[in-house]
């Protein structure tokens, strides 16, 4: 099921909110797995088992390194590390394994099963967690699932990590009205983004896109950058939001990231618990840069290809995650002086190195990228964009403003009057309930991941 | 809980569920008037229909089919996005002077090409003398109005895309821009042409074929006509047509062997969608007879032909119609069966080049010869 879909607007979302809000404490974590497996079998009924299947072997490895200790300790955590990277690389990456050893042909025909992305680094990080001993594991094995599958943040996180909840998930939950008020007001704005913003963005990519001359090729990729943050800045407000009123607390996954003067600075605003996870999870395990330049080199490159591959399974995201490191090495030895000194230079560059790092991303057929670069740079125009700018210029003129900080947070200080923000958001649920009703095109991006 | 300190989160849970409830309450809608469709019914809960998924994919579009103010939903996002000044509303383009056209983007000259050869085919198999006649987009008549730089298909090219060996071309972009500055032509929320489009067209089917140009009937009015333009866009700020069609003197309307009671289904023209009215809709064969004339044309065709064929009822005793989407006989038998002075393919460049009807007809026919 979609937030931004009207079955689980009309029918999940109110009811799951109400029985949960009155439900006693011991039913409480019980009812959220409940719902959580409901809301996933809304869309993948046929991996229910599967999902059911890693759960309680992570269950099971969590229990077991937490009673032992030393070299079973870590052999359960290899264990555990198999059954989830196993699970993500069989179902994700084994079809471009054997593209890359040109068997195509005899590939195992598997669907992404949805969500795994996320809940599999979620497992996994749980369980490194355990063998650490920073946290203990849960003994619980319902309140265990409910951690792992939780409906806000199941198929498209944050990733969340089971100290940050682990309070919050062992208490009765009942929130208070504010965090009910904050709850709704940051699920209705980031359904807004998601459908009055990301949705006509999208639009415009494929409209442009589809246009020769260089002008509509700008404008299409300007549309379809500001599409991925909106669509997924978006979905995660709405994770946020939901769990808010499941009083729950999620991290936040985005900080103004097209505000950001480098490209290391829009990775530290971009995602931020994707980061965090690969910098806690690979990055520092391997040793960070304390080991030597050549050590912290391969470091830093084992973490970018992953990024880039846990994005998709295909050459073109393993281009795209080293094209970051590219410029992120090119910035940290050469540029980054210069870059301080000049704010607009910086703006610019910046934003120009996402973009075009976006035209790679999207390009799953990798020979699209060339085709895209030289339309960007074809210096030919026949006037289309123009009509394509004035269709899009409303959205599009709302989507650079809400990348400024300034206005984003004049936006949140505004929403804190009430007499500002019910006729806001009520204009903004029926705009956005109109949009759905009216329209099919309502695809979310990060669905693949 | 203080309701006091969340009237937000209230007001929103309990809208959406007040919606959900009136949902349930309130009788399932068959189709909609405003977007001229039938609405998805209640998906069929069973084992077998959640087990594959089809229970909870048909439940999405069930609910947004019978959301309770659908319509209303509808007409205020269009004028949201009216209000944007957007001149694109779900693949419609809003034009000047309440002009909508669509992109036709999936129009494609090699589908009219192979389409037109298909029909030229057919012609020769028949041994008939065959004529073929296309409308074009109301877009390449009434450019003006087009939004500015929006990509459309060239008119032109399109129109010399629709020929084939041995049958004679009707061209009618040229004639009908040059009439253009009286009556409108073509509707502004509907794709067809006008009375006055179809009469303009028969003048050069007229000339091309050696007729006799008549004007022998009565024309008929009906106001607020919405299109299927505007089925696909609908928006409380588009103004509405009027339908004019022409009934000639002595025409009657046979279908399946049966006279009908009236040409037109009068109905279907009381409804918002009227131009389905007009011939009674679109039929596999329907036959047009008049006693004042002589004389047999056997017409391939699609709805455009439904305002233009009363007036070519003029000129010929018998005039047999085929609309190659729903009919399934063999057409050269019966093409050479009707002892026809002349085959026509009269359709609109839409038609030709988005469906691919008279390549399959030809072909089943030409596999049974």
């Amino acid at each position: 099921m979609l937030f931004s879909s009207l079955t689980f607007l009309l029918y999940f979302l109110p009811i799951v909110i109400i029985l949960h809000y009155i439900l006693p404490n011991r039913f409480q974590n019980a009812f959220l797995l409940l719902s959580s497996i409901v809301f996933y079998a809304w869309g993948e009924i046929a991996y229910v088992p599967l999902i059911a299947a890693i759960l309680a072997l992570d269950y099971l490895l969590s229990r077991l390194i937490s009673s032992s200790k030393g070299n079973k300790a870590r052999m359960y955590l290899i264990i555990g590390c198999m059954v989830n990277f196993g699970a993500l690389f069989y179902y994700k990456y084994i079809g471009f394994l054997f593209e890359l050893l040109g068997l195509s042909e005899i590939a195992p025909d598997v669907a992404l099963p949805l969500g795994i992305s996320f809940f599999t680094f979620q497992a996994a990080a749980y369980l490194v967690d355990i063998y650490r001993r920073d946290i203990a594991a849960e003994k619980n094995p319902i309140t265990f699932s409910a951690f792992i599958l939780m409906f806000p943040q199941l198929i498209a996180g944050p990733i969340i990590r089971y100290a940050d909840v682990s309070e919050e998930l062992g208490r009765r939950r009942r929130p208070p009205a504010e965090m009910l008020e904050k709850g709704i007001l940051t699920f209705l704005g980031g359904l807004a983004l998601k459908v009055l913003i990301a949705n006509p963005l999208g639009e415009l990519w494929v409209n442009a896109g589809a246009a020769a001359g260089m002008g509509s090729a700008w404008l299409a990729m300007i549309g379809y950058s500001m599409q991925i943050y909106f669509d997924f800045f978006g979905y995660s407000l709405m994770a946020v939001g939901i769990g808010k009123m499941l009083g729950l607390t999620f991290a936040q996954n985005f900080s103004d990231p097209y505000s950001s003067r480098s490209v290391t600075e829009f990775w530290r605003r971009w995602h931020i618990t994707l980061g965090k996870w690969f910098r806690e999870y690979v990055y520092i395990p391997m040793g960070g840069n304390r080991r030597g330049k050549a050590r912290t080199a391969l470091n830093l490159f084992a973490v970018w290809a992953l990024t880039g591959l846990w994005h998709g399974a295909s050459l073109n995201f393993l281009l795209w995650g080293l094209y970051m490191l590219l410029l992120i090495l090119l910035e940290k030895h050469f540029i980054k002086g210069f870059l301080e000194k000049h704010r607009t230079i910086s703006h610019i560059y910046t934003l120009f190195a996402v973009f075009i790092g976006w035209m790679l991303f999207t390009s799953d057929d990798l020979s699209r990228f060339p085709a895209i670069m030289s339309s960007l740079f074809s210096f030919t125009e026949s006037g289309e964009m123009l009509f394509w700018l004035r269709q899009y210029a409303f959205v599009l003129l709302l989507a650079v403003l809400l990348c400024i900080p300034k206005v984003t947070g004049a936006v949140k200080a505004a929403m804190k009057r009430t007499w500002v923000r019910l006729p806001a958001m009520a204009v903004l649920i029926i705009l956005s309930l109109s949009a759905l009703i009216n329209s099919g095109y309502n695809p979310f991006l990060y669905f693949r991941f | 809980m203080k309701a006091k300190k969340c009237p937000l989160f209230i007001m929103t849970i309990a809208a959406l569920l007040l919606l959900a409830a009136a949902q349930i309450a309130l009788p399932d809608r068959t189709v909609s008037q405003m977007e001229s469709r039938t609405l998805s019914s209640a998906p069929k809960l069973s084992l077998e229909s959640v087990l594959s998924s089809r229970f909870m994919s048909s439940c999405e579009s069930y609910i947004a089919d019978q959301i309770p103010l659908r319509d209303a939903f509808v007409s205020a996002y269009a004028v949201y996005e009216s209000a944007q000044q957007k001149q694109l509303r779900n693949g419609v383009l809003i034009g000047e002077n309440g002009y909508m056209f669509e992109m036709g983007k999936s129009i494609s000259e090699k589908n009219i090409r192979e389409n037109a050869e298909a029909f030229a085919e057919i012609a020769r198999a028949a041994g008939a003398s065959g004529y073929i006649c296309v409308s074009p987009l109301s877009s390449s008549v009434y450019g003006e109005y087009v939004p500015r730089y929006a990509p459309i298909p060239d008119g032109y090219k399109l129109e010399s895309a629709a020929k084939g060996d041995g049958i004679t071309a009707i061209p009618l972009l040229k004639p009908l821009i040059a009439k253009k500055g009286g009556d409108a032509l073509y509707y502004k929320t509907d794709h067809h042409w006008t009375a006055q489009g179809a009469y303009a067209a028969y003048s050069e089917i007229c000339a091309a074929m050696g007729l006799e140009n008549k004007n022998d009937g009565r024309y008929y009015e009906r106001e607020g006509f919405s299109g299927s333009y505007f089925a696909r866009s609908p928006s409380p700020l588009q103004v509405s047509d009027t339908l004019t069609y022409f009934e000639a003197s002595g025409t009657k309307l046979i279908i399946d062997g049966k006279e009908t009671p009236e040409v037109n289904d009068s109905a279907a023209l009381g409804g918002r969608d009227k131009y389905s009215g007009l011939l009674c809709g679109n039929h596999a064969l329907i036959k047009l007879t008049n006693d004042n004339a002589g004389g047999v044309l056997f017409v391939l065709r699609d709805s455009y032909a439904n305002a233009l064929l009363p007036y070519l009822s003029q000129n010929f005793g018998t005039i047999y119609a085929v609309d190659a989407r729903y009919y399934t006989g063999d057409i050269i038998s019966e093409i050479r069966k009707s002892n026809a002075d002349a085959l026509l393919c009269l359709y609109g460049i839409n038609t030709l080049g988005e469906s691919r009807d008279l390549i399959t007809l030809a072909a089943d026919a030409l596999e049974e010869e």
